[in-house]
């Protein structure tokens, strides 16, 4: 799957748990303009199922931005 | 259903022995793999567990510490009553959500062996360089051979030796009363059974570090009732194979079931109850569950607890009190305000820690909350002593620690972190209040130890400041006016 692919379903999914219009990949994934740390368990469920992959909540360390997220999948698939 | 009564002066092999007469074939477990369901009756966990302990037992773990870790595995659990029927300690834990100093804190502990998942295999090229450690296993290839001859995993075949009540059993790691991490030594006595847990066929979505996981897998156990193990990544999606009764998790999650629930996501029809822990409970989210009519208490209770020590009356909660005095522990308000607790399920202990001592020369536990006790045995929570931060998710935070780490960036010159619902914020006063080059230095800096830091303990919001933080007489900064 490709970068650009990657960007549009993780975008997708993100919208689906914090119910907004203006998210981009720039974007803090975590705290106050993001989401919750519950939440962003429920994301990676999704984003598992969807790119058929297994992501640790470890690997979230390396993760500050949407951007970060997208990298650590193209990494991961 | 075995109550607390029926249960007193029970070690662990001995309450095994009973649940699995008591129970038999009933389900005990049940899970997901890939699109399986696996099933497992009171029988067959009982016998696995004897069988894992038989193990353990010749490898002479005995009296030692065995960390086990994972992420909501049936072997975790296996393994944590193996540990505890020949006498082990189990120590409970997950290398996901801790700090780096984490691993140091396990060398501490001078363990004989971890138990662990496969994916964590890079992170025990460490330990394997320690010299007192036996056995290094994985989850599924810990024991290559059962024993030759079945008939020794009976009730007390292999063991010839009582184990004692006051033996240690398990470890967990608190903030405790102070707010500085420890380990908790909770001995054999803190798994007798509440008979106000509630029971039946309850999801598990709480990590196996967290007490409340294991008091409510612990105490279903013994009250016959069925465990669905899961876990917060795929909790949701579980519950739609599921359809559990009771669910308990932190606030946070109890408010993403809310939105699933809302959004037409998550079917609510099978639970009867959902629990909160961990962190006082979101009314919203509270109202929302009973409006359904669901009934959805808050339980108050620590890690040297084992659990909670409240249970919410649903005939009669009173607004604002965190549940009724269970009968299982006795408490009491201190001269000075502080809740004190006793009975079997305290802790003997923190682990290596001989300087502070959070229990009374009798045997009261030196909570670290403040409150009150009603006429009608109700208890009320009004503050804490210490500076630990409780997040909504239920994480407990020293802000101390961070506040130490963000301080050694040479452009700050006071730091305070409180906490914002589910996230950490950080007030900071820099060197030259203004400068727009000290302020990027600090962001960076703060964004550098965000890379470092578990996820509850980044800081996710800064406030810089430009006037002096309010102190007290003592000349301490007053940590409320935040």
């Amino acid at each position: 799957m490709d970068r650009e692919m990657i960007e549009k379903l993780v975008l997708e999914h993100l919208k689906n748990v914090i119910d907004r219009d203006d998210i981009d990949l720039e974007m803090e994934l975590l705290g106050e303009d993001g989401i919750s740390s519950i939440e962003a368990m429920d994301l990676l469920s999704g984003l598992e199922k969807e790119f058929n992959i297994r992501i640790s909540p470890r690997n979230l360390r390396r993760v500050v931005t949407v951007e970060d997220l997208c990298d650590l999948i193209l990494e991961m698939s | 259903m075995l109550t607390y009564s029926e249960c007193a002066g029970l070690n662990v092999h001995e309450l095994f022995i009973k649940i699995r007469k008591a129970y038999g074939d009933r389900p005990a477990f049940i899970w997901r793999s890939g699109d399986q369901i696996i099933r497992v009756s009171y029988e067959e966990f009982v016998g696995d567990v004897f069988e894992a302990a038989y193990h353990l037992d010749k490898k002479d773990f005995s009296g030692k510490r065995v960390i086990i870790s994972g992420r909501n595995r049936y072997e975790e659990i296996l393994y944590m009553y193996a540990a505890a029927v020949i006498g082990a300690v189990a120590v409970m834990t997950n290398f996901d959500m801790q700090l780096k100093a984490f691993q140091e804190e396990l060398h501490r502990l001078e363990p004989v062996a971890i138990i662990c998942d496969d994916e964590d295999r890079e992170l025990l090229l460490d330990f394997e360089q320690m010299p007192d450690i036996q056995h290094i296993s994985l989850m599924n290839q810990v024991w290559t051979a059962i024993p030759d001859d079945l008939s020794v995993i009976n009730d007390r075949g292999f063991l010839d030796k009582t184990i004692d009540l006051e033996a240690p059993a398990l470890m967990l790691m608190s903030s405790g009363s102070s707010g500085h991490s420890k380990w908790v030594v909770l001995p054999q006595r803190v798994f007798r059974p509440r008979d106000k847990t509630p029971s039946g066929c309850e999801q598990i979505i709480l990590p196996l570090y967290h007490v409340a996981a294991i008091c409510f897998i612990n105490d279903n156990l013994c009250h016959g009732g069925c465990t669905y193990l899961s876990d917060i990544q795929s909790g949701i999606r579980d519950m739609g194979y599921f359809h559990p009764q009771i669910v308990i998790g932190v606030p946070s999650y109890l408010r993403l079931m809310m939105k699933k629930a809302s959004a037409g996501i998550l079917d609510l029809s099978c639970f009867e109850m959902v629990g909160s822990v961990g962190a006082p409970q979101d009314p919203e989210a509270a109202r929302f569950f009973e409006h359904r009519g669901i009934s959805s208490p808050s339980f108050y209770g620590m890690t040297e607890t084992m659990g909670f020590v409240t249970y919410e009356d649903t005939e009669f909660a009173k607004p604002g009190s965190v549940g009724k005095i269970g009968d299982w522990n006795e408490v009491r308000i201190s001269d000075y305000g502080e809740i004190l607790i006793r009975g079997d399920h305290i802790m003997s202990g923190y682990y290596g820690d001989e300087v502070e001592n959070a229990l009374t020369e009798d045997g009261w536990l030196k909570t670290g909350d403040l409150g009150y006790i009603d006429e009608d045995g109700y208890l009320f929570l009004t503050g804490r002593i210490g500076n630990v931060i409780i997040l909504s998710n239920g994480e407990n935070i020293n802000p101390e620690i961070i506040e130490h780490e963000i301080s050694k960036c040479k452009a700050v010159e006071e730091i305070v972190i409180s906490g914002e619902n589910d996230f950490l914020v950080a007030h900071i006063i820099c060197r030259q209040p203004g400068d727009s080059e000290i302020k990027a230095e600090v962001k960076k800096y703060i964004a550098r130890y965000n890379k470092e830091a578990a996820l509850p303990w980044r800081i996710q919001k800064i406030y810089f400041q430009e006037i002096p933080f309010e102190r007290n007489e003592l000349g301490k900064i007053k940590r409320n006016q935040f």
